[in-house]
């Protein structure tokens, strides 16, 4: 039982590296799509529904292979033009080679997060966020934490718009970017489990550091390259995609207590219609620790604030 | 199960009240193109536009902005400003600035160039 955990946990790594909240962006002639493993730096009405993540893990270590699928679900509301909060959460799917399957839900958590600074003409935009996962209340079958985080983050994106015309075919570039520090809310949990050496039933004690969250995107905006400098006719699919890659990382920034570097790449487009975005991407584990196959995630996401703009797309205030 | 629900609310409520950004689907001159001389300018977007809160400007490359009238939607398509210009564009590159809001009073503005020659 205790492989099947261990090999659940690995897997849950990166669907926990994926569930920051996701929000999309206008700023000036610019848009920040939604990106799928970390979040954009706008506050917004939407929704993603759902995130499918497919995380396949290689037999190692001594632990048996596994599939993970994850279903995550998040809803953005503005509060105020400025200001909003994200909830979201996602359940999972671990199949275990050999083994049952375990399955339940992510602790959920929700993100309060303010615009501090747009400024149109140079597509640069700042916000401010704290995120709370609230441990315990996922299962813990599936690596859902029983202590929750803290995590204040600063969000930020810049469009290339502004470089001189000589430079035309780099100005549909485009960089996102968070960083976090993630405070353990229990730096020590005490929990009931087998003791390793005797496989008797102990209570065994964890220490949970502090981590550096990091995220990161480029892109490359098609509807820009379109409409800002050049009509290549790509027509009315094509042209609507925005190619990109994105990373995450977080790793410990005190004491590690054996807990690894964790990451992933991840490189794919996102399609940018009339209210909604569809994002592919493929999911590359970046550190050993955090996996050993390639994985797929995919996202449908509706803009709220333009497909219900009077209703439960706008401002509350 | 809770989530298929919400997803079909939300997409039957979806077309009942669907707009969005503007975005800029194509223009006349395209943009970036060489074009012959002309005092037209169309744009057509990706969303129904309420011309009383847009506004379209051409200017000569580090000049100032030449006259013309207000932009004008297309009778028979609202996703299209046409703006009229006082006279032919001699041979020179242009810089034309939109701004406008869709029907839903989203705004959205963006610019390009384009090249006319003799």
């Amino acid at each position: 039982m205790s492989r099947i955990l261990t090999a659940a946990l690995l897997a849950g790594v990166t669907l926990t590296v994926c569930s920051s909240a996701l929000a999309h962006a206008v700023v000036g002639a610019r848009i920040f799509p939604a990106t799928l493993t970390i979040d954009d730096p706008a506050v917004s009405d939407e929704a993603s529904l759902p995130t499918f993540t497919w995380q396949p893990q290689g037999p190692g270590g001594g632990t048996p292979g596994s599939q993970t699928f994850g279903y995550g679900w998040e809803y953005d509301k503005r509060i105020t033009q400025d200001f909003g909060f994200a909830i979201n959460d996602g359940y999972t799917v671990i199949k275990p080679d050999g083994a049952k399957s375990l399955y339940g839900w992510q602790d959920v958590s929700i993100t309060l997060k303010y615009q501090a600074y747009l400024d149109a003409t140079h597509e640069f935009i700042v916000s401010l966020g704290i995120i709370k996962e609230f441990g315990g209340t996922g299962a813990a079958r599936i690596g859902a934490d029983t202590a929750g985080v803290t995590v204040p983050t600063v969000y930020f994106g810049k469009g290339a718009g502004d470089l001189p015309t000589s430079l035309d075919y780099l100005r549909p570039f485009a960089v996102t970017g968070t960083f976090g520090y993630q405070f353990a809310d229990e730096r020590r949990q005490t929990m009931p489990g087998l003791d390793p050496v005797t496989g008797l039933p102990a209570l065994l004690t964890a220490t949970n550091p502090n981590q550096l969250v990091i995220g990161a995107s480029i892109q490359y905006s098609l509807p820009y390259l379109q409409s800002q400098v050049r009509d290549l006719g790509l027509g009315p699919v094509l042209g609507r995609v925005v190619p990109l890659v994105e990373f995450a990382y977080s790793t410990p920034a005190t004491a590690s207590f054996g807990n690894q570097t964790q990451g992933t790449i991840a490189p794919g487009f996102i399609y940018i219609g009339s209210g909604i975005q569809i994002g592919l991407e493929a999911l590359i584990p970046a550190t050993r620790f955090t996996g050993n196959r390639v994985g797929l995630l995919a996202q449908f996401h509706l803009f709220l604030d333009d497909v219900l703009p009077t209703t439960l797309g706008k401002p509350i205030f | 199960m809770r989530i298929p629900l919400l997803f079909s609310a939300l997409l039957w409520a979806a077309p009942h009240a669907a707009a969005a950004h503007a975005m800029l689907d194509s223009a006349i001159p395209a943009v970036g193109s060489n074009v012959a001389p002309t005092d037209t300018i169309s744009l057509r977007y990706t969303e129904n536009i309420e011309p009383r809160f847009s506004s379209v400007t051409v200017a000569p490359d580090g000049g100032s902005v030449l006259p013309g009238t207000k932009p004008v939607v297309d009778p028979t398509d609202r996703r299209v400003l046409v703006l009229h210009l006082a006279a032919l564009l001699p041979a020179g590159r242009y810089r034309v600035e939109w701004h406008v809001a869709s029907v839903d009073t989203h705004r959205s503005e963006g610019s390009f160039t384009f090249t006319v020659t003799p």
